[in-house]
């Protein structure tokens, strides 16, 4: 399954030279032997992303406005990931990088609460090598470290996996035989399913509630669709025919909020995803539904004593994994 | 009519003139509390704070202080009632407080104190009779906890823990002494009572093995220990502590070490058999040695070398323990020399040759002693040679293996040492007698973090270790992972139940006040620290101290050689000097460390005793050193090839040294030397940016810009100002950065400095481009140019072409651009700075291609545009 990120690229002059929102990317060389790109490294690199969290996204920004969206974090890191590895690497520009693993946890819940005026987001990550084959790395590892206005507030980590064109669509053929290949375990809804009311799930437009309204079964348990959006290719299908990535994280996210609502009655406008442990296991056909079945396990407190919820998620498209997923969901008022 | 007397090992008990029948114990509870406190701290002055704390705690009523007065004035009334004589004036006022003025016989628990410390001693020489009954008396003054009928406050909860301490001590060293002296069949049931009413006390279980061992149940040995486990598996998940899995391990070897000679007595029965210079035919082996240090942890390797040494020992050779102070020699010395018994059937001695600190046992004494506990006796008067011939006939033909703790020269030494095969020694010493051809070295070290971990669990409780698992690394770290230190902080939260090890690290890392802090009842950990320091010839301490303002960590010769202002031959000299005297250590490549609280003492002798003059004259040296190298470090990297000798490691150099970089700052600050201060934070400069060392660079730059104003060094303050602009353009801050590169603009047109001016002005139409005002980048970038005459400035003008060659960019001029670009080239080429060639060549490369969404605008910096308008990348599987 490939599934596209948040991909809209502005025409014309503005390519970051002129205007308000910019961010900087640092490098932070260890040597200075590696400081040109014509040498690329293979030790540990170190890059900060900084500059103002967004205040008007039309995602991350939807919604009651209590908190900058933690989803920031993975956001990052898939933007500039890929070019990472091509720039100090020496990865070739021909080989795309595909995420296949991100976890991240939110350390301090207090610095996510959204305040008057711009907030300044700061992402550290260092970036080290894996499987290098004849000096190119087949993947990159990413620790990443954040702060909002200067306080320490999320770490994760990050797996990125680079894949030769050729090995790649041979990929996505694969992928796209065997979801079909056996109409017996077909898995599709049992008629028509509306979405979830957006303020079910934290955000306010319609256009951004991207699971179905949930079908119950025992002990808390859950089971939505995925709903891509039609107005947001952001949250909807690539070129190549996948659900994109930030689409399939806004449905882990959304999921999880609903869950954490049904089974321990967490407020959706103050719930937020304090952890997220996701697993991709296979490319996401956009032509086909994904099931997303919830499991809630038992609530609890975080070390401030406010009330958690932690969730394990299954993305499934006729009974193949997609995607694996563990969050926690904290209510912060 | 006799004295008064005071119990309170238990609950509190006054008996007066009238005798034993008649009760004159306070009923107030208060009033019990204060009388309390005044016996437990007995000839101490306690202050009316603590006396105040220790009746409300904290919540004092706003007359505490009256109502102590009239609680006073009852005490002393009971007191005249008990000893119509005396009784007033045993409570006396003294500012800050009250005395309560008693003979140590009057009051119980110094009684059982100096009964408890007198049994030590006994059974640290051996004598084991007089340990057990001294101890056995101590045991049984124990009523109870202490005052166990009046309400504690902190000092009273704290006095209890420690009395419950030496009690448990006490009992302990009694059940020793009764072990050595071969009653282990009577021990049995009292150990199995014992251990089962403190189930986690496992030197009783240990106890109890041993007893069961050499009354020849081996399996009820083992089963007592299998049982212990379980239970601490099932308590508390943590497995027995390394003393009871060694002692598992001997009886499941059958260690014939753990059994007691035939005769079953003590040294002292040994030391009144014998005359006329003849050993006792009864000498026990392992007669003298005092016990193993029941929480000894770690060490394996360097026992298991010892082992090997004195069991391949040819004829006049002996193992010399050293290492710093604290370090745990003497502990390892005896560790060493009980594993080592079944090599020396004869036995083995133990001596401390400077039991009076600074005054060494002359070795005639130290002769007369050894034979004494061997039974020996020898005419009075007799002189030097014929002590000397006594003791190697004492040795000849035996095996016997001595333990020589604290050697101070090898005049002291050499006597003693045997000389003929079969008998060995193991020496502890802070320094290594240079002159014996069969000195067998071994070095301790601070201990590594697992084995702190362990010596501290074992010290204070497993459960102390695992409460709080990472403030107690960090306590450990302040302790420089020294054993004396860490005994001291575990007997500390044993005594202080209330103490957390978090709040423990609170004191400790203030380090004005740490190693004050690292003390508890007899155990010190400054004293020996401080002994070794004065130990050390005048200019070695000179030098220690002036060690002190390096941080903490390893540091070169160069930066030695700084502070001590002297030329590197004569600098080796002293460090050499210092190693020998076990106040620093040799870190391998990365330099030399002087161990963590040796510097704390370095720094506490520096400010006591050098003055500020030549404190201040170090700094600057020290500044100057840091700042040569920076630059020469810079200069190799961007491939300028200076001359001279080139720093190891340079690409790793800031990264290893940057706190050390930013303290010399501060302290230069701190001490007034403002131009030193400049002077380092000019240099760093390219290294704070290079590396985005973003607090660095704000803390040293913020000290720099006040140093540059102090000393009116408008120089300074601009290219500061401008420095500052950069920091706050890197981490976008734009008003900051549009602050800062303004006023460093303002100074500069004032003062004419153009190449600063320039540079301001590169930074603001940065900013500008920022906002999309195009105009203003246009006139900004004009009036830089103007700043920036070629060939002046070249590295300004390198800054005004590349900001030009982007504007072109953004204006879609590419063949402009590429003009700029090729400017910036040639600049970087004149300057010989690669760093910037090749980021003029990929800027290049940019102008031709075409730019992307985003921008290498600055070496290493690349303007993104804002979250979600870049595209991302999908997900896959691996």
């Amino acid at each position: 399954m490939t599934v596209e990120s948040t991909a809209i690229v502005s025409p014309g002059l503005d390519h970051g030279l002129l205007g308000h929102a910019t961010r900087h990317l640092i490098h932070c060389p260890p040597s200075w032997d590696h400081h040109p790109l014509e040498a690329p490294s293979g030790g540990e690199q170190r890059f900060l992303l900084t500059g103002d969290a967004p205040s008007t996204h039309p995602l991350f920004n939807d919604g009651p406005g209590h908190f900058h969206d933690p989803q920031l974090v993975t956001e990052a890191v898939q933007e500039v990931g890929e070019f990472i590895g091509q720039q100090y690497f020496g990865v070739p520009a021909d080989r795309p990088g595909l995420f296949y693993r991100v976890d991240f946890g939110v350390t301090e819940v207090a610095a996510w609460r959204a305040r008057r005026g711009a907030a300044r987001m700061t992402t550290e990550l260092r970036a080290t090598a894996a499987n290098t084959v004849n000096g190119v790395p087949r993947g990159l590892d990413f620790r990443v470290a954040v702060s909002l206005d200067d306080v320490p507030c999320a770490t994760g980590i990050a797996s990125l996996v680079f894949v030769m064109p050729g090995l790649h669509r041979t990929q996505v053929a694969h992928s796209r035989w065997a979801v079909r290949a056996v109409p017996e375990l077909a898995d599709e809804p049992d008629g028509p399913v509306r979405p979830v009311e957006p303020g079910a799930v934290g955000r306010a437009s319609a256009a951004n509630a991207v699971v179905s309204e949930p079908s119950r079964s025992s002990r808390g348990r859950l089971s939505t669709w995925i709903m891509p959006s039609r107005d947001n290719p952001a949250l909807g299908a690539t070129p190549d025919g996948h659900l994109t990535g930030t689409l399939l994280l806004e449905s882990l996210r959304q999921a999880s909020v609903l869950t954490a609502g049904h089974a321990a009655g967490l407020a959706p406008e103050r719930a937020l995803l304090a952890s997220c442990e996701v697993r991709f296991r296979d490319y996401a056909d956009a032509e086909l539904p994904v099931r997303c079945a919830t499991v809630p396990g038992p609530g609890g407190r975080d070390a401030a004593g406010r009330p958690t919820v932690p969730v394990t998620l299954t993305l499934t498209q006729n009974r193949r994994t997609v995607a694996e997923a563990r969050t926690t969901v904290v209510q912060d008022f | 009519m006799g004295p008064v007397r005071f119990r309170i090992l238990g609950p509190m008990e006054i008996e007066g003139g009238a005798g034993p029948g008649v009760s004159h114990t306070p009923k107030a509870a208060k009033l019990r509390a204060l009388l309390g406190t005044l016996l437990v701290r007995a000839n101490q002055v306690v202050s009316v704070e603590s006396l105040v704390t220790e009746l409300w705690q904290d919540e004092p009523p706003r007359t505490a202080t009256s109502t102590l007065h009239v609680y006073v004035s009852q005490l002393r009334k009971l007191l005249a009632t008990v000893d119509p004589a005396r009784g007033r004036e045993l409570l006396r006022t003294q500012p800050p407080g009250y005395r309560l003025a008693l003979a140590p016989d009057l009051l119980d628990l110094s009684v059982f104190e100096g009964l408890h410390r007198l049994g030590r001693e006994a059974l640290a020489d051996g004598r084991y009779h007089d340990a057990a009954d001294l101890q056995s008396r101590a045991v049984a003054l124990l009523r109870g906890p202490l005052l166990s009928d009046t309400p504690h406050g902190p000092l009273l909860e704290g006095a209890a823990a420690q009395l419950a301490e030496a009690g448990a001590a006490a009992l302990d060293q009694r059940i020793r002494a009764d072990l050595q002296l071969g009653r282990h069949h009577e021990l049995i049931a009292e150990l199995r009572s014992l251990a089962t009413q403190h189930p986690l006390r496992e030197e009783l279980h240990g106890h109890l093995m041993l007893a069961l061992y050499r009354a020849g149940r081996q399996a009820e040995a083992l089963q007592a220990f299998a049982a212990l486990r379980k239970l601490l598996v099932a308590e508390l998940a943590v497995e027995p502590g390394p003393p009871l899995q060694r002692l598992h391990r001997r009886i499941l070897a059958g260690d014939p070490g753990l059994l007691l000679p035939a005769t079953g007595q003590g040294g002292s029965a040994a030391a009144r058999n014998g005359a006329g210079g003849t050993a006792s035919p009864g000498a026990p082996a392992g007669a003298a040695l005092p016990p193993a240090d029941p929480v000894f942890t770690g060490r394996d390797t360097a026992l298991a070398r010892v082992e090997e040494l004195l069991r391949q020992a040819p004829a006049g050779s002996f193992v010399a323990v050293t290492g710093q102070p604290g370090v745990g020699k003497t502990a390892f010395a005896l560790e060493a020399a009980h594993r080592s018994g079944p090599a020396f059937p004869d036995g083995r001695l133990f001596l401390d040759l400077q039991p009076e600190p600074g005054h060494p046992l002359p070795a005639t004494k130290a002769i007369s002693t050894l034979l004494r506990r061997r039974g020996v006796r020898l005419a009075h008067g007799a002189g030097a040679g014929e002590l000397r011939d006594a003791w190697q006939q004492q040795l000849m033909g035996r095996q016997l293996l001595l333990v020589l703790d604290n050697a101070d020269s090898e005049a002291q030494l050499r006597p003693l040492l045997p000389t003929t095969a079969g008998s060995s020694a193991i020496v502890t010493t802070r320094r290594l007698p240079a002159g014996f051809g069969g000195i067998r070295p071994v070095l301790l070290d601070a201990l590594d973090p697992e084995e702190a971990r362990l010596l501290f669990a074992a010290a204070a409780g497993p459960e102390r270790a695992a409460a709080e698992p990472a403030a107690v690394r960090e306590l450990l770290e302040l302790c420089g992972r020294l054993p004396l230190a860490i005994r001291v902080v575990a007997a500390q939260l044993t005594a202080r139940p209330h103490w957390s090890a978090a709040s423990l690290v609170d004191r400790l890392r203030d380090e004005r006040f740490r190693l004050g802090d690292l003390h508890i009842g007899e155990l010190d950990a400054r004293t020996p620290l401080l002994r070794a320091y004065r130990d050390a010839r005048p200019e070695l301490r000179r030098a220690f101290r002036l060690l002190g303002l390096l941080p903490a960590g390893p540091f070169g010769r160069a930066a030695a050689g700084a502070v001590l202002g002297l030329p590197p031959a004569e600098t080796a000299r002293l460090l050499d000097g210092l190693i020998e005297d076990r106040l620093l250590v040799d870190a391998d490549r990365a330099g030399h460390q002087v161990p963590e609280l040796l510097r704390v003492l370095a720094v506490e002798r520096l400010d006591e005793e050098e003055s500020p003059q030549d404190i201040g004259d170090a700094i600057e040296r020290l500044c100057e050193e840091y700042a040569r190298t920076a630059e020469q470090v810079s200069a190799v990297l961007t491939g300028a090839r200076p001359g001279g000798e080139e720093p190891p490691e340079p690409a790793g150099w800031f990264t290893r040294e940057r706190d050390a970089l930013v303290g010399a700052v501060r302290q230069a600050h701190r001490a007034g030397r403002l131009t030193a201060a400049v002077r380092l934070v000019a240099a760093l400069d390219g290294h704070l940016e290079t590396h985005a060392a973003w607090d660095a660079w704000a803390e040293t730059h913020a000290l720099a810009l006040d140093a540059a104003r102090r000393c009116g060094d408008r120089g300074a303050e601009v290219r500061t100002l401008r420095s500052l602009g950069d920091l706050a353009w890197q981490q976008r801050r734009l008003e900051e950065a549009e602050e800062h590169y303004g006023l460093a603009r303002r100074i500069a047109e004032e003062t004419g400095q153009r190449a600063e001016l320039s540079r301001a002005l590169v930074g603001l139409a940065e900013l500008r481009m920022d906002t999309g005002d195009g105009a203003a980048v246009e006139a900004l970038l004009t009036a830089a140019l103007a700043a920036a005459p070629d060939p002046a400035a070249p590295r300004a003008r390198f800054d005004v072409l590349r900001a030009l060659g982007f504007h072109a960019l953004a204006a879609g001029d590419r063949t402009r651009a590429g003009t700029r670009f090729t400017a910036c080239l040639d600049l970087a080429r004149t300057l010989r700075d690669r760093r910037l060639e090749s980021f003029a060549r990929r800027a290049l490369r940019t102008a031709r291609s075409g730019p992307g969404h985003r921008l290498e605008v600055r070496p290493g910096v690349w303007r993104l545009p804002g979250p979600g308008r870049s595209p991302g990348r999908p997900f896959s599987r691996a």
